[in-house]
């Protein structure tokens, strides 16, 4: 059992004032763990646990300026369950007699055996399925979204409606036509989908092939879509690779300035390399792509999956999706944006390729 | 004791008596077949102290009383339909079906409820007093209750709140010696329980209740000192409970012997009336005989009448709760 | 407009209903020596008739108004101290509260009865106690619970017109509180909640005095950004719960503050119905403040510890969006 009291930072430091409590009582704190904030002579200062044990009281509530070394917490064992309040509670201020009191006043706050110290760790992430609020599961019932896919922003990593309205909100917004980013979790990885009619590039693989009498393979071609696409997003270095039907991905190593023939080629020798980010994977093996479903590795590079739309009952079967997925180590949400509508473009019309 | 009473009075109060009779028998009847549901408390051997003290009172005088309730307001001029039909639980029983057999009320004339936590009615009689008298209404409020309620401190309260208040109120004990199953010797030292008043100060007079004659002259003599504004008085009916305390029990709980029940039901309030009115007050036999009939005829009535009544709705169960 | 206190806004309704409906009248121990200070100039007004001193008998005291009320007066019963009411527990549930339903409708019972709740002061286990969810659970009762003088005035004005029985429990720690009180005659429904502040981060419904507390809980829980709504349900019976409902669709989080004790409070009810009826809202589960299971000791300091306080509504809030 411990008081905390307010700690005096400088000689001249006379008093301060609690900004704002970190821990609520009955929360387990570990020594040193930022307890509140103090403001004394314009300076904010963090003022950690002097000991382990259980927030059992705060006595100064947030905004209240006190002198220094006054008690400002009082942090129990964890072990001591329910008797907590006999011999420590600090004298209350003394009543104004026969007078009513005034709430205010005179009720004196304690932490007592209700507020459970085990409810602390009913916080946060137990490293099970991540918990729903309530809200959250409503909205994702509404709008038919599959909590399995949603990642959570809510404390401790909890799903909360917003997260759910947000994919809820993007998938319709790429069910029309654009690329929308899926923010599927703040520094975790992102998503992206495309639809385009991969008509115009196929017309121009068959052109060439009559030009050139040189068959290009599609891969190539969207290898060079990439790095002009790359280019046009201010991704100033970067490797792109494909993957093989093998599974294996053959990188291009500073692969942005190379053009058409040189990648055609380079693919086509099997130069397998290392790769260093930002790499966008061009990734051609996924026929059948269901929006629902998410595949790849999220500590990886960027994969660029294009497949098939397996939506429209007027499928013409030359319209593709495109998913764009980013992990931390592939280009940014506003890179990929840009990359995106370069893309996009460059696929509508990608006679610019083979500038 | 001199009768003031008109032959028409007398005949209404035999007829009353008769009516108390024979409902009750066709209630325990039905009871038993299983048409009448929860507990039925008869008045059989009471009708004397009941009506002689219903009689004493004006149309629009109160009224409270206990759970053996149905006699209470039959003495007090209800109509038998109403009643009849809340045994049944229909809807156009007096309480709509929602109160039953203890919980009989018939508001125009003057029955204000019988309730049946024992003892409860008892300052709610003196409050219809204090409310009558408030208003400036010429109102006086009767108060049925056995003599086992005499053990409850509502009892205590009550009187001794309209003993203080001087309010115009008659507290008439019924007397018929248990509790249910319990003795009256068993849980008092004042078995005359008139004899209580003394300590509120207020009078206490004891009556044979099963004269209905001196319950009337009894009543009506309080009644008087009601009106005067002189107060509440404490009359205690010396009677007997024939039937069981509620019917069809099951069995019997042999705190009576059979000796005592026959011995009382020699002093059957009915036929000692019967006996005066032919005897003192020149009846027939045809128009004694009438009466008895009309009676019989007229809970008949009300059966057939429960009978063909519709239940209440369903919703039922919600409304009245508040205004 | 003029400024009063919680006890004056008690007696100028009581005097003003009083000279409004002769029907109207004070039953209750000690009355007419106005020994709370809420029936000033009342017997210099309407005389020793319409206010009556009773004998200690709560029972017999609440039987007689129910039947004063039930031929056509409208008694307002002053019980003193709320555990009072116990003594008179029968007639309020079997007579007070049943009459109505009992008799299908042919009785009236248009009384009010007053009890204050005193605590906090070392009035002791048996002198303490703060009992409206008891009567709560029973059909037939009304219950209001102002928490200010406006609405006291308000309310009790409206349970004097009431044609059904109605319980005010009022908070004596409310006495000197001061309100703005209009000149011009009104009275507030029952069944309107009065949502006191804004917010929308969480909910607090607080009942009686405890909505000081919730106001001074927001207050500081505004200066971390966090932004509270509080209401006032101003009767328990009938209880407002579209307002708290509409209120929680909104923030997500509720913490109930209940001066009562904790189980099977006022707060556990409407706990309960929002889990059910607002379930699908909720961000959080849903925090009572309520004072502990325990009876009531004498030493103040130890006894006011148990009491809801502001620093514990605070924790609350905090628990919601932990």
């Amino acid at each position: 059992m411990a008081e905390m009291v307010l700690p005096q930072f400088g000689m001249g430091m006379a008093d301060g004032t609690i900004i704002a409590w970190h821990k609520v009582v009955g929360e387990v704190v570990q020594q040193g763990e930022r307890l509140c904030d103090v403001e004394a002579a314009k300076t904010t200062v963090e003022v950690g646990a002097t000991c382990s044990g259980v927030l059992r009281q705060i006595l100064v509530a947030a905004g209240k300026n006190v002198p220094v070394n006054t008690v400002i917490a009082i942090i129990g064992d964890e072990a001591v369950g329910q008797n907590v309040a006999a011999a420590q509670v600090p004298p209350p201020p003394p009543p104004t007699p026969a007078a009513p009191i005034s709430v205010a006043e005179a009720l004196v706050p304690i932490a007592i055996a209700s507020e459970k110290p085990e409810a602390a760790q009913m916080r946060g992430h137990t490293g099970r399925t991540p918990q729903v609020e309530p809200r959250a599961r409503r909205a994702a019932r509404l709008h038919k979204v599959d909590l399995a896919v949603v990642v959570g922003t809510g404390p401790g990593g909890r799903i909360v409606e917003e997260d759910v309205t947000r994919r809820a909100q993007s998938l319709s917004d790429s069910s029309r036509a654009g690329a929308a980013p899926r923010n599927l979790g703040v520094g975790r990885f992102h998503q992206f989908r495309m639809r385009f009619d991969a008509g115009p590039l196929v017309n121009l693989a068959e052109e060439l092939a009559k030009f050139y009498h040189k068959t290009f393979l599609i891969e190539a071609m969207l290898a060079r879509a990439v790095g002009v696409a790359m280019s046009d997003a201010g991704i100033a270095d970067g490797s792109i690779g494909v993957r093989a039907d093998d599974g294996t991905v053959k990188v291009l190593q500073q692969a942005i300035a190379l053009g058409l023939t040189v990648i055609a080629d380079r693919l086509a020798g099997g130069e397998a390399m290392s790769m260093c980010s930002p790499t966008i994977v061009v990734d051609l093996h996924l026929e059948d792509w269901l929006d629902e479903t998410i595949s790849f590795d999220p500590t990886g590079p960027a994969s660029l999956t294009f497949g098939k739309s397996a939506r429209g009952a007027d499928d013409t079967g030359t319209e593709w999706t495109v998913l764009l997925t980013c992990s931390e180590q592939g280009p940014n949400v506003s890179q990929s944006k840009l990359f995106l509508k370069s893309l996009r473009e460059l696929l509508n019309s990608p006679v610019a390729i083979l500038v | 004791m001199k009768v003031n009473l008109a032959k028409a009075d007398l005949t209404e109060m035999y007829a009353r008596m008769s009516r108390i009779r024979a409902f009750e028998n066709a209630a325990m009847d039905m009871h038993a077949k299983g048409e009448i549901m929860g507990a039925l408390h008869t008045s059989h051997g009471q009708e004397g102290e009941i009506v002689g003290a219903c009689m004493a009172l004006n149309r629009d005088d109160y009224m409270v009383g206990n759970h053996r309730s149905h006699g209470h307001p039959i003495g007090k001029g209800a109509a038998l339909r109403g009643l009849m039909a809340e045994l049944l639980g229909k809807s156009t029983g007096v309480c709509g079906g929602k109160g039953g057999s203890m919980h009989l009320a018939d508001f125009s004339v003057g029955s204000l409820g019988e309730t049946s936590i024992v003892g409860s009615g008892i300052p709610v009689a003196a409050g219809a007093a204090l409310g009558a008298r408030m208003q400036g209404l010429d109102r006086v409020s009767l108060c049925f209750f056995g003599d086992g309620a005499t053990s409850e401190g509502a009892f205590h309260e009550g009187v001794n709140m309209a003993a203080v208040w001087h309010l115009p109120v008659i507290f008439l004990c019924e007397n018929n010696g248990y509790g249910i199953t319990t003795s009256l010797s068993s849980v008092t030292l004042v078995t005359d329980i008139a004899k209580k008043a003394a300590a509120y100060g207020i009078p206490g007079v004891i009556v044979d209740g099963q004269d209905v004659l001196a319950v009337h002259d009894a009543v009506q003599t309080a009644v008087q000192r009601a009106r005067r504004g002189e107060g509440p008085t404490l009359v205690e009916a010396k009677t007997y409970r024939y039937e069981e305390h509620a019917a069809n029990m099951g069995r019997d709980f042999g705190y009576r012997a059979e000796t005592e029940i026959a011995e009382w039901r020699k002093r059957d309030p009915l036929r000692l009336f019967r006996e005066r009115l032919s005897g003192d007050f020149g009846f027939s036999e045809d128009e004694l005989a009438a009466t008895e009939k009309a009676a019989l005829a007229a809970v008949d009535d009300a059966v057939a009448f429960a009978r063909r009544s519709p239940a209440p709705f369903a919703q039922s169960a919600f409304t009245d709760v508040f205004a | 407009m003029a400024e009063k206190t919680y006890l004056e806004a008690i007696r100028d309704a009581l005097f003003e209903e009083m000279g409004r409906d002769p029907a109207v009248f004070i039953m209750g121990e000690d009355a007419r020596c106005n020994f709370f200070g809420t029936t000033s100039g009342i017997i210099e007004a309407y005389g020793l008739e319409r206010i009556l001193d009773c004998p200690i008998a709560e029972a017999g005291i609440t039987g007689v108004a129910a039947g004063a009320a039930m031929v056509g007066m409208r008694p307002v019963v002053d019980f003193t101290i709320a555990p009072f009411l116990y003594p008179a527990m029968d007639q309020i549930c079997s007579i007070v509260a049943k009459s109505r339903y009992l008799y299908g409708g042919q009785a009236k019972v248009p009384l009010v009865l007053r009890a204050n709740m005193i605590y906090g002061n070392g009035g002791a286990a048996q002198h303490s106690d703060r009992p409206y969810p008891m009567f709560m659970s029973m059909p037939g009762l009304k219950i209001m619970v102002p928490s200010n003088p406006y609405d006291m005035k308000g309310l009790l004005k409206t349970a004097i017109r009431d044609d059904d029985p109605v319980m005010s429990f009022e908070d004596a720690n409310l006495w000197s509180m001061k309100s703005e009180i209009p000149d011009a005659d009104y009275a507030i429904p029952f069944g309107q909640a009065a949502i006191k502040r804004t917010g929308n981060d969480c909910t607090v419904v607080a009942i009686g005095a405890m909505v000081t507390l919730a106001m001074e809980a927001a207050a500081l829980m505004e200066a971390e950004g966090v932004s509270v709504e509080v209401i006032d349900p101003r009767t328990l019976v009938p209880l407002d719960m579209p307002t708290i409902l509409e209120s929680v669709a909104k923030t997500g989080r509720l913490v109930l503050v209940d001066v009562a004790w904790e189980r099977c409070s006022a707060a556990d009810h409407i706990s309960a119905v929002v889990s059910e009826e607002g379930f699908w809202d909720l961000r959080a589960p849903i925090m009572k403040v309520c004072t502990e299971n325990t009876h009531i000791p004498f030493n103040t300091a130890v006894e006011r510890q148990l009491y809801p306080s502001c620093d514990r509504i605070v924790a609350a809030i905090r628990k919601t969006l932990a």
